[in-house]
């Protein structure tokens, strides 16, 4: 953990892929350490982009990048790669091994790590991610939301600090999705991990600390989950539709009434009320 | 009918050590001009219940019966080519088929193959694409240079140009962002109740497609666990859910207000609007009631004073 208690903080980061058109302009922010973040914003606003230039994958143009106190550039990129972790949309862009294990064992291999070790994390990893039962499976014989866990699994036993999830919900069932969620929230309590999460998911950003929307190359807006879903003209913009219960607050409120007073809300949706 | 299913089974590599048994049992009635959802968790047969649809898949038991051709499993199979026209299948990622330079080769394709002239296949391209909602300033443009919600479109349009009876979708709003899938939602149903097509849509995200879907069939382990409207569906949400179904919120919010009013045998309002709207009035009706409540008493007992009904 960097002195800034800061797992992230951006100095006018601009990038383009072309001179001609940049994605981001000047952005300036900071990510505390145990936070966990949502980038929203319509597509082609540059949150992958920014996800990319987070995770390392690619460099900034101008401005400047520090992870935990270090600044991300070419020198120190090696050091700070194994901190952070990245979970892609399509799982199955991400399967090396033929089975699970080994697939979990592949990043541990690269970290030059002792066997015995390698062992203790595979295991570790599997019965916390509950695939302990799919060690020895290929892949393929997986359902989406296990090969999301495993492809989960396999970022954490790397131990980073920083968990970067690049739409990692939008190719899954309704289900299986529920099932990510679920993780990511152990990952949030459990206080070890900074989490940075792109995503539509409007389950998904409710359950983050904080929204940061990009929106013309900037941050055009940064504020809490609660406040960007009340906000209807922002999550226009996002092309983001507000979880149902708030939109039927909404148009309970425009026709004067309110929730019956003990109507039996779901537990969470109460606390925000 | 469009299409009927009886007692389908339907098992992978059939034949050999690894049989797999994908659908079990199965019978189906659809009417013509349905907007149907299938539902139901990744595995359960969604995909290999529609890939019947056209005979992609033929039954390994049982018998399938599509518009006017019938699938007898064990029988010799009836020519598909006509079905394949009147029935057309768009696939998860169905933009990733799109492969021409042009929106509109890629709209003339099918329907070049299925024996139409070039200008009859450009009229059917143009058309096609008026019905997913784009006009034809698409036509001349490079399919790979458009969003991806508009790659979707074209992409299902490209399916409408062989102007079909029935079309059927698996997931057609994934990855997605939540306002194109609400549109995309919306043009499908538009499409069948303007076009009067059978829309029959594998979904996972029922809370999109059910303001539009007049039928609901829910898939679980290779079997049908339910067939209804969304009416039943909702009356039906506590089992589906005890096994496994994610019951999506405008359900579980209608049925809150059922049983919190004691409502019985009304349509669902599965929209936050038509729910909040029935919402409204029903508090005034309560409110209404309340005062009416207050007011006896106070006609009962005289001496009471009227003064305190407020």
């Amino acid at each position: 953990m960097g002195e800034t208690g800061m797992a992230y903080e951006l100095r006018e980061v601009s990038f383009a892929y072309h001179p001609a058109h940049p994605v981001l302009h000047e952005i300036t922010l900071r990510i505390p350490s145990g936070s966990w973040v949502s980038l929203v914003g319509a597509n082609g606003c540059g949150k992958s982009t920014l996800a990319k230039l987070l995770g390392g994958l690619l460099a900034v143009n101008s401005g400047a990048i520090y992870v935990e106190g270090t600044p991300l550039d070419r020198d120190t990129v090696q050091r700070l790669r194994p901190r952070i972790g990245m979970v892609f949309q399509n799982p199955d862009n991400q399967f090396i091994g033929a089975t699970v294990e080994e697939d979990i064992a592949f990043g541990l291999e690269g970290r030059n790590l002792p066997r015995e070790q390698m062992v203790t994390r595979v295991r570790e990893y599997a019965d916390k991610l509950q695939i302990g039962h799919l060690l020895s499976k290929h892949p393929a014989e997986l359902s989406g939301g296990q090969k999301q866990r495993v492809a989960v699994a396999s970022i954490l036993a790397m131990e980073p600090g920083i968990v970067i999830f690049d739409e990692a919900s939008s190719m899954l069932d309704e289900k299986a999705r529920g099932e990510l969620l679920a993780i990511l929230r152990e990952m949030k309590q459990s206080g070890r991990y900074t989490m940075v999460s792109i995503t539509h998911d409007a389950d998904e950003i409710m359950a983050s600390d904080r929204a940061i929307v990009l929106g013309g190359g900037t941050v055009a807006a940064d504020l809490t989950p609660g406040e960007l879903f009340r906000n209807e003209a922002l999550i226009s913009d996002c092309r983001l539709i507000a979880p149902y219960w708030i939109r039927l607050q909404q148009e309970l409120k425009r026709r004067g009434v309110s929730f019956p007073a003990d109507w039996g809300l779901d537990g969470e949706e109460e606390a925000e009320l | 009918m469009a299409i009927e299913f009886e007692q389908v089974h339907f098992a992978y590599d059939e034949r050999s050590l690894w049989r797999y048994s994908a659908l079990e049992e199965v019978d189906l009635y659809l009417a013509d001009g349905v907007f149907a959802g299938i539902a139901g968790a990744s595995g359960s047969g969604k995909s290999t219940l529609m890939q019947h649809f056209n005979g992609i898949l033929k039954p390994t038991g049982g018998t399938v019966r599509v518009l006017d051709v019938t699938m007898q499993a064990g029988d010799k199979m009836p020519l598909m080519r006509e079905l394949r026209r009147r029935v057309g299948l768009v696939f998860q990622f169905p933009e990733q088929q799109l492969f021409e330079d042009t929106v509109e080769k890629d709209l003339c394709f099918g329907p070049l193959n299925f024996g139409c002239s070039l200008d009859e296949a450009k009229e059917r391209a143009s058309r096609a694409l008026a019905l997913v909602g784009l006009d034809d300033s698409f036509l001349p443009r490079n399919p790979f240079h458009l969003s991806g919600g508009q790659m979707r479109k074209v992409a299902i349009a490209s399916v409408l140009a062989m102007d079909p009876d029935v079309i059927a979708l698996d997931e057609p709003t994934a990855t997605l962002d939540p306002q194109s899938r609400s549109e995309l939602a919306e043009m499908l149903s538009r499409l069948h109740r303007e076009a009067g097509k059978t829309v029959i849509v594998v979904t996972h995200r029922m809370e999109e497609m059910l303001p539009f879907a007049e039928q609901w069939i829910v898939m679980r382990e290779g079997r049908k666990s339910f067939q209804g409207s969304a009416a039943e569906l909702a009356r039906e949400a506590p089992r589906l859910e005890a096994e496994g179904l994610a019951i999506p919120a405008s359900i579980r919010y209608w049925n809150k207000a059922t049983a919190y009013y004691g409502l019985k045998g009304e349509p669902p309002c599965l929209t936050a609007g038509a729910l909040a709207e029935r919402l409204a009035q029903l508090q005034a009706e309560r409110t209404a009631a309340g005062r009416m409540e207050e007011a006896v008493p106070v006609g009962v007992c005289e001496e009471g004073g009227a003064g305190d009904a407020q």
